[in-house]
C-alpha cells in the first residue's frame, strides 16, 4: 500500500519532469572520439549476467528497474534503459564515458568500478538496445531455450531449509499440461527479516536454475531477537507475471544481548538518582551532629537538676 | 482547650472556601466549554445545506496521531485530556523501544554537500535556520589532504556526559540507546552543551519557528516539538518515526545514499536512499570505519566510513579546495 503510494507520486513527479528530462538527457553529449570507442568488453551473455548484478548492486538505486521507469525523481531524471531513445542517441563508447565520467547528480565510476565492471554495465545495458546485434566477432553464448512461455500457471513457491549447512533453497514451480514444471530464469528474493528492510542473502539477482531452484546460504551468525530466531522472507520479483507468491520460515540464528545502559551521574536533582552510599552518609552525619548537640543540651539539664 | 474548640471550625471553614472554589472552577470549565460549543455549532451551520444535517450525522474533520487528515461523525467524538495525553506521550518516550539499539553510519564518500537531510530535519522539528541537529561540515585534516563534507549529528553516546551533568534529569538515555531531552524539563542551564564534546546540542535563545502555530500542539518529547524558548533541543535519531518501523528524517531525505541506519542487537542497516539493507558489522569492517573522539569513551553510536574512492570530487563555492576557510 504503502510502496504503491510512493510508486504513483514517484509517477506523478516524473510526468511532470517529463520535458525537463528530454531535454537534459539529450544534451549530455560526449566527444566524438569518445562516443567511437568501443567497449573494452566483448559482448557476451557471461558479461551481460555479470553487468546486471553490478547494475543492481550500483545504479539500480536511482534508474531503477530497467523498463519500468521507477528511477528516482531528480532532475535530470536518470535514465530507463528500456527507452529506445537512448539507445538510439548514444553509442557503446558514449554509455562507457558516461558511466566513466559521470555529470551533476550521476556520479563517475572511474574510481568505483574496474574497466571490466563498467564494460558489463554497458553491456548490460545494450542488451535492452532493440536493434543493437552483437558483432560477428563477439562470442554470443546462446541460452537454452527456456520453457517460460509454455509453463504456466498456477504458480507454486516452495523454501527449504537445511540447517546443517545453513543453506535455504527455494523452488519456484509452475503447471505445464497440467502436471508441476520447473520455472526457469525466475528472480527471486531471500532475504532475512529486520526492523527496517529486509537483508538480502542471496547473490544480487540470482536467478532459477533448470530445477526452478536457488540457494542461498544464510549468515546462522546473525543476532535475532533474545531467542536467537529469525523470519526467512522469500518473494518473487516479478509480481506482474507471478502474482504475489511470498513464503515465510523460521530461522535458527544466534540470540541477541540487548546492551543495558547503566548511568551514573555526576548531579542529583531527584532522588531517583541519588546515589545510597551518599545519601546513607550524609543522613548518619546529621543524625549524629544532632545527636552530640542533643546529649549536650540533656547533661546541662542533668548539670542544673544536681546543683539544685 | 479553647485551642480545641476553635479548630474543627477553622476546617470547617476551609472546606466550605475550597469547595467554593471547586464549584466555582467546574462552573467556569462547564460555561467555557458550552461556549465553545456553541461557538462550533454556529460554524457548523453557517451553510444552508449543513444546517438540514442533524448533529449527529455531521461529520467533523480531525487531525490523526500520524499526521492524517479523517473524518468522523461528530456524535461519536470524544476529547482526549491533554494532560493525560501528554503523560502517556512522555512516558513511552521515556522508555524507548524495548531490545533495540540505534546505530547510525554515514558514507563520507557518498556526501556532496546537498543538504537535504538538514531541511528535512529542520522542518520536521520546527528549527530555526541557525539552528541545527544535524550539520555538514567541511572538512579538511591539514593543509596537504584531501577537504570532504562531514555531516554531523548527535552521536547518542552509550557513555554520555550530557545526561550526567543534567542537574533536574531533563536529559536522560533510554533503553534503545538514544539520548533525549525533555523541554518540559529543561531549565536552560546549558551544563549539557558544556559537557557534550561533540557540540551536538543547541540552545533556543529566541522564541522558536512556528511557535505561534505550534502553541496548541501537545508536546511530543520524541519530537521536541513544540520548541519551547530557553531550553535546549537536540537531534532525536526521529524517535517518533523509529517507533512507526520508519527511518529517521535526515536518512530518508538524502539522495545520495550516504546514510545507513538499523538496529546494532539486530546487525543490520539499512540505506536510507536504496532501501538496501546490508549487515552492519560486514560494512564497517569492510570500509574501516570509525567513530569521532574515540579516546574520550563515549562511545558514539554514529560510525563513519572514510572518505575512500568518493562518488564525487570535492567543490564547494566552485572551488576544489578550502583555501580561503581557516583551517590548520
Amino acid at each position: 500500500m504503502k510502496t504503491k503510494t510512493i510508486t504513483i507520486n514517484i509517477l506523478a513527479v516524473l510526468v511532470l519532469m517529463m520535458p525537463f528530462s528530454l531535454m537534459a538527457q539529450s544534451d549530455w553529449k560526449v566527444s566524438d572520439a569518445k562516443r567511437k570507442d568501443s567497449n573494452p568488453i566483448a559482448y557476451s551473455d557471461k558479461s551481460v549476467k555479470a553487468g546486471k548484478v553490478v547494475f543492481l548492486a550500483n545504479c539500480k538505486s536511482c534508474h531503477g528497474d530497467v523498463g519500468k521507469n521507477n528511477g528516482l525523481p531528480l532532475i535530470p531524471k536518470p535514465t530507463d534503459f528500456g527507452e529506445q531513445a537512448f539507445h538510439d542517441a548514444n553509442t557503446e563508447g558514449s554509455i562507457f564515458h558516461k558511466i566513466t565520467d559521470g555529470r551533476a547528480t550521476m556520479p563517475a565510476y572511474g574510481a568505483i568500478l574496474s574497466e571490466q565492471q563498467r564494460g558489463d554495465v554497458v553491456n548490460y545495458i545494450r542488451s535492452f538496445d532493440a536493434n543493437f546485434k552483437p558483432t560477428a566477432s563477439a562470442q554470443v553464448v546462446e541460452t537454452p531455450k527456456s520453457n517460460d512461455t509454455e509453463v504456466g500457471a498456477p504458480y507454486f513457491l516452495e523454501v527449504k531449509v537445511d540447517e546443517a549447512n545453513s543453506e535455504v533453497s527455494a523452488i519456484l514451480m509452475g503447471t505445464f499440461n497440467g502436471a508441476k514444471a520447473p520455472v526457469v530464469d525466475a528472480e527471486i528474493f531471500i532475504g532475512i527479516k529486520r526492523y527496517f528492510n529486509n537483508l538480502p542473502i542471496m547473490e544480487a539477482g540470482a536467478i532459477t536454475n533448470e530445477e526452478g531452484v536457488i540457494k542461498a546460504i544464510y549468515p546462522a551468525d546473525l543476532p535475532s531477537g533474545e531467542k536467537g530466531i529469525g523470519e526467512l522472507v522469500v518473494y518473487v520479483v516479478d509480481q506482474e507475471k507471478f502474482g504475489e507468491l511470498n513464503q515465510s520460515a523460521e530461522l535458527k540464528l544466534i540470540a541477541t544481548h540487548p546492551s543495558h545502559f547503566s548511568e551514573t551521574r555526576a548531579l542529583w536533582a531527584n532522588r531517583g538518582n541519588f546515589p545510597i552510599w551518599l545519601l546513607v552518609t550524609y543522613l548518619s552525619m546529621v543524625l549524629i551532629a544532632w545527636g552530640v548537640m542533643g546529649k549536650v543540651v540533656m547533661n546541662l539539664f542533668k548539670i542544673k537538676k544536681i546543683g539544685n | 482547650m479553647s485551642d480545641n474548640n476553635s479548630n474543627p471550625k477553622s476546617r470547617r471553614d476551609f472546606l466550605k472556601i475550597g469547595s467554593l472554589i471547586g464549584i466555582g472552577a467546574v462552573a467556569a470549565g462547564a460555561a467555557g466549554y458550552a461556549g465553545f460549543a456553541a461557538q462550533d455549532g454556529k460554524e457548523g451551520h453557517g451553510g444552508e445545506a449543513e444546517s438540514a444535517l442533524s448533529d449527529s450525522e455531521k461529520k467533523i474533520k480531525v487531525l490523526t496521531e500520524d499526521g492524517q487528515l479523517a473524518e468522523i461523525k461528530a456524535s461519536e467524538l470524544s476529547p482526549v485530556q491533554k494532560d493525560q495525553y501528554t503523560s502517556a506521550l512522555q512516558e513511552q518516550g521515556r522508555e524507548g523501544i524495548p531490545g533495540k539499539h540505534w546505530v547510525m553510519v554515514i558514507d563520507l564518500a557518498r556526501c556532496r554537500n546537498v543538504r537535504a537531510c538538514m531541511a528535512s530535519c529542520q522542518n520536521a522539528h520546527h528549527l530555526r535556520e541557525e539552528q541545527h541537529h544535524i550539520n555538514v561540515l567541511r572538512m579538511q585534516e591539514s593543509e596537504h589532504t584531501e577537504p570532504y563534507f562531514m555531516p554531523k549529528p548527535c552521536f547518542h553516546c552509550d557513555n554520555p556526559p550530557c545526561t550526567k551533568v543534567c542537574p533536574v534529569d531533563a536529559t536522560f538515555k533510554r533503553q534503545d540507546g538514544i539520548v533525549l531531552i525533555d523541554n518540559e524539563r529543561c531549565i536552560g542551564c546549558r551544563f549539557c552543551i558544556a559537557a557534550c564534546p561533540y557540540s551536538a546540542r543547541v540552545f533556543n535563545w529566541f522564541e522558536p519557528k512556528n511557535h505561534e502555530e505550534d502553541e496548541d500542539l501537545l508536546y511530543n518529547v520524541e519530537l521536541n516539538v513544540p520548541q519551547k524558548k530557553g531550553t535546549i533541543s537536540k537531534c532525536l535519531f526521529s524517535a517518533d518515526r523509529l517507533r512507526e518501523g520508519k527511518l529517521p528524517y535526515c536518512v530518508s531525505a538524502c539522495p545520495n545514499g550516504v546514510y545507513y541506519f538499523g538496529d546494532l542487537n539486530e546487525d543490520a542497516v539499512t540505506n536510507g536512499t536504496s532501501g538496501e539493507t546490508t549487515r552492519f558489522s560486514e560494512l564497517i569492517r569492510k570500509n574501516a570505519g570509525y567513530t569521532l573522539l574515540p579516546e574520550l569513551g563515549t562511545k558514539p553510536n554514529v560510525y563513519y566510513l572514510p572518505p575512500k574512492n568518493r562518488m564525487f570530487p570535492f567543490e564547494y563555492n566552485g572551488k576544489t579546495t578550502l583555501e580561503d576557510e581557516h583551517h590548520v
